[in-house]
């Protein structure tokens, strides 16, 4: 699954500390999230796309042979 | 680090945190009471009458029992210095509800019971060899590790 994180907070020209405070994680889990290391639960999801005022899968984009969905 | 995962579950703002880490102080204290109570019985059981304690087995109670006091109050010291630094505070609950850090403890428990319970089996069978009061206790523990797993997964089952 990959993300469009690094891309819209970059945009919005955030810090990963200030994302991180905001959806309440640490700077790790952003790093982790931006490298696709690791995957967001749905809470957090929800979390940045309400942040950026988009939907999750504007932001999270499912891989769907990767996924095993298709 | 499991106890504070229990009590931090229910974490969702500073002021929960604060009440949390507020627990936390009565369970140093419990710790506390544990190693003098342990350093204690390692010196009553080791002079005058009673002195039952070979000096091996009354030198390690007597450190587990400092070593609780010392962490004990250590834990304490780090609870209130986190109570007046709300900054701190702040810092210590992302940090311990993140749930990355969680997702890591919980890989890290699965890994870390795999590798105990196949040394425990391979001690084991080792260990038929040697003794068999040995045997016994590495059976009753492996049983008892089954038994607890067996016993977890029917309450989370229920639960989740």
């Amino acid at each position: 699954m990959q993300n469009r994180i690094q891309e819209l907070r970059k945009e919005m020209r955030l810090t990963q500390s200030e994302l991180a405070d905001a959806v309440e994680v640490t700077r790790q889990t952003i790093i982790s999230l931006e490298s696709g290391k690791y995957k967001a639960s749905l809470v957090l999801a929800h979390k940045i796309a309400q942040y950026f005022g988009l939907s999750i899968e504007e932001i999270f984009i499912f891989d769907l042979e990767e996924e095993n969905l298709c | 680090m499991l106890i504070k995962a229990i009590l931090s579950t229910t974490v969702k703002s500073d002021l929960d945190f604060r009440r949390v880490i507020k627990q936390r102080q009565i369970l140093c204290f419990i710790i506390m009471i544990l190693g003098i109570a342990t350093a204690a019985f390692s010196f009553y059981f080791s002079t005058g009458q009673y002195a039952l304690l070979s000096d091996f087995f009354s030198g390690f109670y007597f450190g587990v029992g400092t070593g609780l006091l010392v962490a004990g109050i250590l834990a304490y010291i780090n609870c209130r210095s986190l109570l007046k630094n709300e900054k701190k505070l702040h810092e210590k609950r992302l940090a311990e509800t993140d749930e990355r850090n969680k997702a890591i403890s919980q890989k890290t428990l699965f890994m870390t019971s795999v590798v105990l319970i196949i040394i425990l089996y391979i001690a084991l069978i080792v260990s038929g060899l040697f003794s068999m009061m040995l045997f016994q206790t590495l059976l009753c523990i492996i049983g008892l590790y089954l038994l607890i797993f067996l016993i977890s997964y029917a309450y989370f089952n229920k639960k989740l």
